[in-house]
């Protein structure tokens, strides 16, 4: 059976090692970009089946690779999910808009990112946005 | 003989029906002056006067009179008329003598009736009705003195009065003036509105924060004036409240600043005020926040991204353990490796907190300064060697050109050893293997000042980006990967040299050939 192509894109090399890493050992194929330029090349040659990216990063952010994804033909239903250390100023509206599947708030847990990764791409439970931040992220509110 | 006919010694009834007339003259003249000396009224008052003491010499000279008169008219059948012509002159002489004798005495007699208290005005004339007799003219006329008196008294204490008043309204108009100017003169803004909506009083800042003249807008309803709502409408609901209420405060902005507008009521109501509807009037004060609203937005941004900033390394920290935790590290050269990220993430929070500590404290002027004359070359070379392990593994050269020792600077040791790594860190971080880093110490004599500057040949920073290098938090992208920041190190240099030192820093480069930073300090006085 062909292995789930991620890709994950994050300025912070540590970051992006441990999420690599994480997904590694879950089962996925991961490719990894160092910022959106890269990513959306990446993207466009490898297809991947879901899009882990962080938010606020030099040139292209994560939501402007979202409104990229949204305006391709083939790629428009990709999964994203953001990794932002603002993730509770981001309005629900925003999400909807750029159809982010979830947001993941720093500093997360990689386990709960694999978990949530799992139940995406299962397509068993969307879980909203709302859950996901509140399931990882650090007290908000 | 042409004077005035001297009475005889009795009276007759002609005569007592003239001098009435006289005094009736005197009685319905009721301004009550005492300018009524008819003749008349000075013989008729001696003839039927009391005998007062003060009338003994007039009586004398009368008595002289009347002997000289019997005496000339003894004589005029004598063939000496010379003596009858003495007689003639001596007894004018002595009537004159006692009318001025008289009116003197009379004179100050009324001065004294006069202190007595006023009698019920204008009844001399029931008086004259009741007798034709001497007691009742003498009342009359009396009366009459004594009401002029008054008069005169009274016109006397109003006319004081009056002055006192002049003078108090004149002290209050100048203390009013003076309240105005000082109104006039105060910086912020001030406006009073009274019970109508108008504009009573305005200060030169109001007038040229809103583009008016109070004189010709005096009295004109706010509205006319004030053309944004925002502000009219609290001020309109300020008024109308309850004149007990307490101020009300709010923000707008106007011009381009921010101002905080107070109204207060004006307690107490003036003869303006429309005591039904209990509106009042109500004084506006606006003074401009913008730079407290700036300095506060700055300060909120500044906490913002400096959490944002903290996040990251503690994401590293929290993943690596995490994995580790779950048995996801595999051989021991990963775990090692894990260890070593979470070290170093630790690490670099640390020092974030400590830049951010640093650098908050010297903005607020709360940081602990201890200045001394040092030597600065001592502590660049301290900076030097502490930073040589790192340029090492790096494979960076690092190399130094230090100033004879005798140089030295008012400095806090601490503070400027923390500038000169700050920039040999940086220096390092941005050169590649290979290349090299510098510092080098110049004595500038002539301007009694010493510069330091660390010299690197490493990746350059953009032109469009130099303005910005001394930002917090500001990293230059395009040398995003090639080291990790925390964006604050060179505001702390820039705040330590400048703020602290009162020297100055300047960067220069070139992307792809290398940086230099240079700070120039005054020398301590030898």
């Amino acid at each position: 059976m062909p292995q789930v192509r991620i890709l994950v894109c994050d300025d912070d090399a540590h970051i992006l090692h441990v999420v690599a890493t994480k997904l590694r050992n879950g089962g996925f194929e991961v490719i990894t970009a160092a910022d959106g330029e890269e990513a959306w090349e990446a993207i466009v040659d490898n297809a991947p089946q879901l899009i882990i990216t962080d938010y606020q990063m030099p040139g292209l952010s994560g939501l402007e690779i979202c409104a990229k994804l949204r305006a391709h033909p083939e790629l428009r239903q990709v999964p994203v999910i953001l990794l932002t250390a603002r993730g509770y100023t981001l309005d629900d509206a925003k999400l909807r808009e750029s159809k982010i599947s979830g947001v993941m708030v720093k500093p997360f847990s990689p386990r709960d990112l694999l978990r949530n990764v799992r139940e995406i791409l299962d397509g068993s439970k969307a879980p909203s946005p709302q859950t996901m931040a509140v399931a990882s992220g650090p007290v908000q509110k | 003989m042409t004077e005035p006919a001297l009475k005889p010694w009795s009276q007759t009834d002609d005569e007592s029906m003239e001098v009435d007339g006289a005094v009736d003259e005197a009685a319905t003249d009721r301004s009550g002056s005492s300018a009524s000396w008819s003749v008349a009224g000075f013989f008729s008052d001696m003839m039927r006067g009391p005998a007062g003491s003060s009338k003994w010499s007039s009586m004398g000279f009368l008595a002289v009179a009347g002997f000289l008169a019997i005496l000339g008219a003894a004589q005029s059948s004598a063939a000496d008329r010379s003596t009858a012509w003495g007689c003639a002159i001596g007894i004018v002489v002595s009537l004159a003598a006692a009318a001025a004798t008289t009116a003197w005495r009379h004179r100050d007699d009324e001065l004294m009736d006069g202190k007595k208290p006023r009698r019920a005005g204008g009844r001399l004339g029931t008086e004259r009705s009741d007798s034709a007799s001497s007691g009742a003219t003498r009342a009359a006329w009396e009366d009459a003195e004594t009401h002029a008196v008054n008069a005169h008294h009274q016109l006397a204490e109003l006319s004081e009065l009056h002055r006192q008043l002049t003078m108090e309204a004149k002290l209050a108009g100048i203390r009013r003036d003076q309240t105005e100017e000082i109104l006039r003169a105060l910086s912020e803004p001030l406006l009073a509105v009274d019970a109508f909506n108008q504009i009573v009083f305005a200060n030169s800042a109001a007038e040229r924060l809103f583009d008016f003249q109070f004189d010709l807008a005096r009295r004109s309803p706010l509205d006319a004036v004030i053309k944004d709502a925002g502000i009219v409408q609290p001020i309109r609901s300020a008024r109308e409240a309850d004149a007990r209420a307490a101020r009300r405060r709010s923000e707008h902005d106007i011009g381009g600043a921010v101002y905080a507008m107070t109204v207060a009521p004006l307690g107490q109501s003036s003869p303006g005020d429309c005591e039904e509807t209990q509106r009042h009037g109500v004084v506006v004060l606006f003074r401009d926040v913008t730079k407290e609203r700036l300095a506060a937005r700055q300060k909120s941004e500044f906490v913002a991204h400096a959490a944002h900033e903290l996040r990251t390394p503690l994401t590293s920290i929290r993943a690596y353990v995490e994995m580790l935790l779950d048995g996801e590290a595999g051989d021991a050269g990963t775990q090692k490796e894990y260890f070593e990220v979470i070290q170093s993430s630790a690490e670099r929070l640390g020092r974030m907190i400590d830049n951010m500590l640093n650098i908050s404290r010297i903005e607020a002027g709360t940081v602990r300064i201890h200045k001394e004359p040092v030597a600065l070359s001592m502590i660049a070379r301290e900076a030097v060697d502490t930073l040589r392990p790192q340029a090492q593994s790096k494979g960076v050269e690092l190399t130094s050109e230090l100033t004879p020792v005798m140089y030295r600077v008012n400095a806090d040791r601490d503070l400027m050893h923390e500038a000169i790594q700050n920039l040999l860190s940086n220096a390092i971080k941005y050169t590649p293997e290979g290349q090299k880093v510098h510092l080098k110490m110049t004595p500038l004599e002539s301007e009694r000042r010493i510069r330091v500057e660390v010299i690197d040949t490493g990746v350059g920073i953009p032109e469009e980006d130099l303005p910005r290098m001394f930002e917090k938090f500001f990293r230059v992208e395009a040398n995003n990967k090639m080291a990790k920041g925390t964006g604050l190190g060179l505001n702390l240099v820039k705040q330590i040299v400048e703020v602290i030192h009162g020297g100055q820093l300047t960067v220069a480069s070139t992307v792809g050939k290398g940086s230099t930073f240079a700070m120039t300090l005054p020398l301590a006085p030898s």
